[in-house]
């Protein structure tokens, strides 16, 4: 199979490893983009070979486009890669099972080998590393990494778009959070059950104003105890991260939100648990008290 | 109303042992229906005593034969009937080969307006597999879905979170929705739901009565342990915060992350 591949962006541009893993196949790079026209825009000017274009109705999810994504993919099977928001996984969910391509997560690296294509990835939970062989097409689930690097904009070929069912979003809410990025933050630090009280917190944002660092959390803190929103829980069903550092504060280490670090340059914990997992998954750990370490961290990194 | 759950009775990787050669054994780790599935089964359970609908649920089993504990656990958490693919064949199925199995099933069981799935199964945690089903039926799927609502006409209401806040949207049915693991807290079943769910139908569907799947087979041409054993892993002792931290310091600065 010539390894051509469509990329399936979803909303939003950044896509700079989803083009990466593309560009280490042979074939040619096709962008299929359901989203605003600054999005198919952006990745134009990706480093992508070709872009198709869904422009949605504002008013209707992106997901209601899958058909339309079917029939794009339908026309020219290759590799099909997606990144991990909700729209991207079900319009690459709709593509894969147009072409019954199998698909793998945690992708860390892709090669032609003759007609076939071999995938190393990350397999139940991170547990292991799988080494796949499939002749026939394949769907790659990669994690986003940010913005592209712009570069010369191909042409864009806007296609019809068709909504499936009848979908219309009849409210929509904003909160007053700023939105999480730390997918793109040089900086992390992540908070677990350490951390005992909402109003602990405090002492976190304190060091991330010190370290000019975004602030991540473990599963329990986004989606039991509500204590930060969902965009900041790093784990396997969450964000991924790879950052300069990944400063892991009161986390205990369980393979699900390790899943989401292992791209951190350089690891350091601080937990009062010297058997805790995040120990052996850390580059330097303090054992001892965050209460007492993190505001004298803080002190420390503000020069007082 | 027929409410379709897919559930898998899988146990969670954190409990499976990983060999030097990345090999996984699952043999010590204990298959349960995950707390992913429970939060399906209830977010269903709830709608159809609202609109007197019925819960079926539908799993993919690759043994020969159904686990009886699978369909009794599953069943005591309010579903009113099971029906399983069981199949040899279907050991280690992919990603794919599941999401088209469901869709297969869920064509044969028949006027399905709502299949509900969790966020994620415990085992593979790809969190693909309700959207490929959906691929396969050509339907819409949307995931991450913290409340449904059927209330209103022939549709769904549907909330969940965007990245700014949060979104609904209406959509007619048959649609399918995975729901975020905090959607509602799942009861606990009681004896008499337990003693109630043996006497449930449980319906075992042969894989060739569903035809011919057209998912691509793969092979593994080998595993291997993840390296993140490459962390440095070096301990220090915090007893006394201020040297600790000013070690931390300077390391930070060292790396210049700080």
């Amino acid at each position: 199979m010539a390894a051509d591949t469509w990329i399936i962006v979803a909303g939003q541009p950044g896509v700079k490893n989803l083009i990466e893993i593309a560009r280490g196949l042979t074939g040619q790079v096709r962008a299929l983009v359901v989203g605003t026209e600054d999005v198919a825009d952006t990745i134009a000017a990706a480093g992508v070979d070709e872009v198709v274009w869904v422009r949605p109705d504002p008013d209707i999810p992106l997901e209601a486009y899958a058909t339309t994504v079917q029939s794009v993919v339908q026309d020219n099977p290759g590799v099909l890669i997606g990144g991990r928001n909700p729209a991207e996984r079900v319009l690459f969910g709709a593509a894969v099972a147009t072409l019954g391509a199998p698909v793998f997560t945690g992708v860390s690296s892709v090669a032609a080998d003759g007609d076939d294509v071999v995938v190393k990835h990350a397999a139940f939970g991170g547990i292991t590393e799988q080494t796949v062989v499939i002749s026939g097409p394949v769907g790659l689930v990669v994690d986003g990494g940010g913005l592209p690097e712009p570069g010369i904009a191909v042409a864009i070929e806007e296609i019809a778009a068709e909504a499936m069912n009848d979908v219309r979003v009849v409210g929509r809410s904003e909160s007053t959070d700023e939105h999480a990025d730390l997918a793109s933050a040089a900086r992390v630090i992540g908070v677990g059950r350490g951390l005992k009280k909402e109003e602990d917190l405090a002492l976190i944002e304190e060091l991330a104003q010190a370290l000019k660092a975004e602030i991540g959390c473990t599963r329990p803190l986004a989606e039991g105890l509500d204590w930060l929103g969902r965009d900041r829980y790093i784990g396997i069903s969450g964000a991924h991260i790879a950052p300069k550092l990944y400063l892991a504060v009161g986390v205990s280490g369980q393979l699900q939100h390790i899943d989401g670090v292992r791209g951190a340059d350089l690891i350091v914990s601080i937990n009062s648990d010297p058997r805790a997992p995040m120990t052996a998954e850390a580059d330097y750990s303090l054992i001892g008290d965050l209460y007492k370490l993190v505001p004298a961290l803080t002190s420390a990194l503000s020069g007082r | 109303m027929r409410i379709v759950v897919a559930f898998k009775w899988a146990a969670d990787y954190q409990e499976a042992s990983v060999n030097g050669s990345g090999e996984v054994d699952w043999s010590r780790a204990r298959p349960v229906v995950s707390s992913y599935d429970a939060v399906a089964i209830e977010v269903a359970r709830q709608i159809a005593d609202a609109v007197s609908g019925e819960v079926i649920g539908l799993s993919v089993i690759g043994e020969p034969t159904v686990p009886s504990m699978a369909t009794k656990t599953a069943l005591a958490r309010g579903l009113d009937r099971v029906v399983v693919v069981a199949d040899e064949t279907l050991n280690n199925a992919s990603t794919t080969q599941t999401g088209e199995v469901l869709s297969r099933a869920i064509r044969q069981i028949g006027d399905v307006d709502l299949v509900l799935a969790g966020d994620s199964s415990i085992d593979v945690a790809a969190k693909m597999v309700s959207s490929i089903a959906a691929g396969f039926l050509g339907w819409p799927a949307f995931t991450d879905v913290g409340n449904v609502n059927v209330t209103h006409g022939s549709g769904v209401e549907l909330t969940r979170p965007t990245a700014v806040g949060s979104e609904t949207f209406t959509v007619t049915r048959p649609t399918v929705v995975a729901l975020t693991a905090d959607a509602v807290v799942a009861r606990v079943p009681g004896m008499k739901d337990i003693l109630a769910a043996g006497k449930k139908p449980v319906e075992q569907l042969s894989l060739a009565s569903l035809g011919d799947l057209e998912s691509v087979p793969y092979t593994v041409r080998g595993t291997s342990r993840p390296s993140h054993g490459a962390r440095l892993q070096k301990v220090i002792d915090a007893t006394d915060t201020s040297a600790a931290v000013k070690q931390l310091a300077g390391i930070l600065r060292d790396a210049g992350v700080s």
